[in-house]
């Protein structure tokens, strides 16, 4: 039970299984060198999320620059550091039921502390207030992180329609092209 | 109500009721009811990613983190090399040699039980009772492999498991040497028993020193 929450945790944050496994193994091995740490001041379950999560952000800020410049492409704003928002303007509704495949492309593509927030409260499920104490922060912050990332989400899942929808275009245009030849 | 005070509200109002105010907003402004129904989506999609999700990770990597909490001295490892008949019977502990001594002992204390100390110990006045000997006899062997395998007189930790066998088999003479004078003595029985008893210890800490390579 826990090893595979932890474990999907890693996939999730990382994308790639080796790696994901490398971290689910490094995760276990910081719970039984600090098993004699744990007071139960928290449950076990979070606190092994907590090293699980503090193992995985540790990994993701040794990565390359390279790699960290691509993550911030996901554009924050200059006030919040979140990704922006156009007020008043006429948001299109995501059609339907969102693609799973593409809700986890566009999860690897959030900020590593967007990813641990939406990945804890809304694929496995925390509270806001297990958060904060997985991550070491306050619930307003957790409720904030989890909003931008939604917010940034929520804009890569359009770009993702739009860029389906033109590509729908694209065809149908070749094919009317291939037609008239 | 403007729409960045409404997601301030409803950023922070995360699984509540939204203040009235707030409600009233989201009924009248199209695009925040178009952000929080993308949320409630995207949400509903994320909880099915979590059910889909069912693999359990490798078990190489159980493997390894065994090998490497053994290495660093955090869990002992189980020996896995074939001593016969007796590593398969007793494979499932982690501490073989001690359950053997225990087990050993334990035979030893119930021959003791069903021996009747009144008619040995008038043939047996000055000698220690048959099965007090064999136990002595299996410790000794036990003891020669065990101080066989002990580091040379640098490692601290040997040189005070040295001092403790001695300490250890002079109290055992002692013991010896009660139950030789009076075999019918319970009291002096139990002494030498324990005394026995601390001595396995002893001897299956060094042999386990040896096995976890510290």
């Amino acid at each position: 039970m826990h090893s595979r929450r932890v474990y999907a945790l890693c996939l999730r944050m990382v994308g790639r299984t080796a790696e994901a496994e490398d971290l689910t193994q490094e995760a276990f091995l910081q719970l039984f060198r600090k098993i004699a740490t744990f007071r139960g001041e928290s449950a076990f379950s979070t606190w092994l999320h907590r090293l699980a999560v503090n193992v995985v952000l540790m990994r993701l800020r040794k990565k390359t620059i390279a790699e960290s410049s691509l993550e911030e492409t996901t554009e924050p704003d200059e006030e919040s550091g979140g990704p922006r928002r156009d007020f008043g303007s006429a948001d299109p509704l995501l059609s339907g039921s969102v693609d799973r495949i593409n809700l986890q492309r566009a999860i690897h593509r959030l900020p590593p502390g967007y990813r641990a927030v939406f990945e804890l409260h809304d694929i496995q499920g925390y509270e806001h207030n297990e958060i904060a104490g997985i991550m070491g922060c306050s619930i307003g912050n957790s409720k904030s992180q989890l909003h931008k990332a939604r917010t940034r989400l929520r804009e890569l899942l359009h770009e993702a329609e739009r860029d389906r929808a033109r590509d729908a275009r694209q065809a149908a245009k070749t094919e009317v092209a291939g037609g008239e030849d | 109500m403007l729409c960045r005070e409404f997601e301030s509200v409803f950023e922070q109002s995360e699984g509540t009721q939204l203040p009235a105010a707030a409600a009233t907003h989201l009924k009248d402004c199209h695009a925040c009811r178009a952000m929080a129904a993308d949320f409630e989506a995207i949400r509903a999609a994320a909880l099915e990613l979590n059910q889909d999700f069912t693999e359990e990770p490798p078990a190489y990597i159980w493997q390894n983190l065994r090998a490497q909490l053994a290495a660093e001295g955090v869990i002992r490892q189980p020996e896995t090399g074939g001593t016969g008949w007796l590593a398969g019977l007793l494979g499932w502990t982690h501490r073989p040699a001690l359950v053997a001594t225990y087990a050993m002992l334990g035979v030893f204390a119930i021959a003791v039980i069903w021996q009747n100390p009144p008619q040995r110990a008038s043939m047996e006045a000055y000698v220690l009772p048959a099965e007090a000997l064999a136990t002595q006899k299996d410790l000794g062997s036990f003891e020669t492999q065990a101080v066989s395998q002990l580091h040379p007189a640098t490692s601290e930790v040997d040189a005070s498991l040295r001092r403790n066998l001695d300490i250890v088999d002079k109290f055992i003479a002692l013991c010896e040497k009660n139950v030789r004078e009076e075999p019918q003595n319970e009291e002096a029985r139990q002494y030498l028993y324990s005394a026995y008893q601390q001595k396995a210890e002893l001897l299956t800490t060094a042999m386990e020193r040896d096995w976890t390579g510290e």
